[in-house]
């Protein structure tokens, strides 16, 4: 008999896979700690696999459902003129955004976005607690 | 936060060659505006800009 794990990683609270396995759950996390002292497991049920995320809570990790992304955009496309703005918001504090190959992180909830330059910008945000989001922004 | 995204110049210069409204046309509809708009050099100066634009995004030059 076969159970599901996530794999995370303790320092980020990343979920790093899934995996079905006939090991018990404390063989499997030896394995794996074995090679990353900083993984660890968690049992999940497979429908729920893909949208878990770990949280530690008074020191103790609990295993709970990504939910949706409430932000989005004031508009989807904004006048290249380097003044114009389209903001996205609400975002989680703090939050990571990508644009293109740009790392951003937002510590206030949102996000200004001007360009002189004239194209498409993809955007995303995969915050852990979080649905994974992306947006494709036109600047004209 | 304010945010001010870049692109490279060659990046923007072939959005902008992609989005040339005037070349998209027919052909026979291009000319038609070639005969209506081009007037004096300014003009002339102005499309081959918008010309070699579209063209420079098509070709790679070597060296």
């Amino acid at each position: 008999m076969s159970s599901f794990f996530l794999t995370f990683d303790t320092e980020t609270s990343r979920v790093i896979s899934y995996q079905s396995s006939v090991d018990s759950e404390a063989d499997l996390r030896g394995m794996i700690q074995a090679h990353n002292p900083t993984w660890d497991i968690s049992p999940v049920e497979e429908d729920d696999a893909l949208t878990a995320y770990m949280i530690q809570v008074d020191g103790v990790w609990q295993q709970r459902q990504k939910h949706e992304l409430i932000a989005s955009w004031s508009a989807e496309s904004v006048a290249a003129d380097g003044a114009s703005e389209i903001v996205l918001s609400p975002l989680p504090i703090p939050c990571t955004v990508y644009l293109d190959n740009d790392v951003v992180v937002v510590e206030d909830g949102s996000l200004e976005f001007a360009t002189e330059a004239v194209g498409f910008y993809r955007v995303m945000v995969n915050e852990p607690a979080y649905l994974l989001k992306e947006w494709t922004i036109n600047a004209v | 936060m304010q945010y001010k995204a870049t692109k490279s110049d060659s990046a923007v210069e072939r959005v902008k060659a992609k989005r040339e409204v005037l070349l998209k046309k027919p052909q026979l509809e291009l000319e038609a505006w070639i005969d209506t708009n081009i007037e004096d050099i300014d003009d002339v100066k102005d499309y081959l800009k918008r010309l070699s634009r579209v063209v420079k995004s098509q070709i790679k030059f070597e060296g």
